[in-house]
């Protein structure tokens, strides 16, 4: 287990609220119309369970729309692990997708609590259509309005957008548009299918190689806009053969529900139910300390089949290297079993990328 | 050969203007680990940033 399992997570996601004020048609929020918020109880435990030996860790604030949990409440939820925060060994993050507003007001806290903070949007309005209210009403300009209060403000920004179907054949048409809103760093997470989103259309792995392709000619014509995927091989084409060749050891990513459940490896897992897997719950920070929950990973099935899964991974798969097994999560979604091997996000998101720039590393001529 | 040994390569070579640009993009990578290259493992990827939506 200790092959491929950190003992400590570099990144904790914590939901403030699992209410979400929008109704995305890929959601995988099983409990998103659901208002259940977390108390600052429960935020305690989360930071008293830090261990005192671990490396600074990102608290990841995320949802339900982690804004909807009100101003008021979100700072009471940030103020046990200020210690921590001031120390160095906690780094805040927020990623919304624009369902409450951004004021004034957030941006005062963002700023106080040296907040990071990510914003969902795909693309320009008539790739944003995935993106609505729980009226159906598209949210594409009250998310560009909080972009603008931060662009006001000064506070940087990054951006995770959602690849479907139709935005394959859209990758530089959604880049200008990322250039031109001012942000320096976009994730793009091709649409799976995953908790709530089980019926979900998921794109070909043609269509999302050509999408990579597109990006990555984009990338080559820009470099004022890093794409995570793009950065990732890169980078990882860079590495010395020893590194390209070496395993690496996976976070277990304890993400930490509204009433303090804690399930590792995938935050998708959070809130589906599975009696197989014990709802994947590793424990409860009002009961265990967060960091006897980690150690004890080992003894939970579905980590004990992903690690295994990792292992049959490493043997059979050419993009192993690269990929590293990621994501969990994915496997129990497409397979209902965690020791199954290949599924949509390794075509679409690591065989597809990885294909699109062989075939441009061979083209001859300008390409 | 794998696919991915067949593209560090060809970057290595040279002999492409992809491969060139490839190489030269990936220059500031040599001295970074794995791990902050994006190869952390789980459902996140480079170090500081988000992963999942």
């Amino acid at each position: 287990m200790d092959q491929w399992l950190a003992e400590q997570p570099k990144t904790i996601v914590v939901q403030p609220t699992t209410l979400c004020p929008m109704d995305c048609t890929y959601c995988y929020l099983l409990e998103r119309h659901l208002k259940q918020e977390m108390t600052p109880q429960v935020a305690a435990a989360i930071a008293d369970g830090i261990g005192p030996s671990w490396e600074p860790v990102e608290v990841v604030w995320h949802g339900g729309e982690p804004l909807a949990a009100g101003l008021e409440r979100f700072v009471e939820l940030l103020r046990p692990f200020e210690c921590l925060r001031q120390a160095g060994r906690v780094r805040h993050k927020v990623q919304t997708g624009g369902g409450r507003p951004i004021t004034d007001a957030w941006c005062d806290v963002f700023e106080q609590y040296e907040i990071g903070v990510g914003v969902s949007i795909d693309g320009p309005r008539d790739l944003n259509h995935h993106r609505v209210d729980r009226g159906g009403r598209p949210m594409f300009d009250r998310t560009m309005a909080g972009i603008e209060t931060l662009k006001r403000r000064g506070i940087p920004f990054t951006v995770l957008a959602v690849v479907s179907q139709d935005g394959t054949r859209q990758a530089a048409q959604v880049l200008d548009f990322m250039r031109d809103m001012g942000t320096s760093w976009v994730g793009f997470n091709v649409e799976a299918k995953e908790g709530a989103n089980s019926g979900g259309q998921t794109p070909s792995i043609d269509h999302a190689r050509q999408f990579w392709r597109d990006a990555f000619e984009w990338c080559r014509r820009n470099n004022d806009v890093t794409v995570r995927e793009v950065s990732n091989l890169l980078g990882f084409l860079g590495l010395t053969q020893d590194r390209r060749d070496a395993d690496s050891q996976h976070d277990p990513i304890p993400t930490i529900a509204w009433n303090g459940d804690v399930v590792l490896l995938s935050p998708e897992l959070l809130g589906v139910r599975s009696s197989t897997y014990d709802d994947f719950i590793a424990g409860n920070v009002l009961e265990d300390d967060l960091s006897t929950i980690v150690q004890r990973a080992g003894e939970l099935l579905y980590v004990q089949e992903f690690a295994a899964a990792l292992g049959t991974c490493k043997q059979t798969c050419e993009f192993f290297s690269f990929c590293q097994g990621a994501h969990a999560g994915d496997r129990f979604f497409e397979h209902g079993t965690f020791a199954a091997t290949e599924t949509d996000h390794c075509r679409n998101s690591v065989q597809a990328p990885v294909l699109a720039l062989a075939e441009l590393l061979q083209a001859r001529g300008s390409g | 050969m794998t696919v991915l040994e067949q593209m560090v390569r060809t970057v290595s070579n040279g002999d492409t203007e992809w491969a060139q640009f490839v190489a030269a993009s990936t220059t500031t990578s040599v001295n970074a680990s794995g791990t902050e290259w994006g190869r952390k493992g789980g459902s996140w990827g480079k170090e500081g940033e988000f992963w999942k939506k």
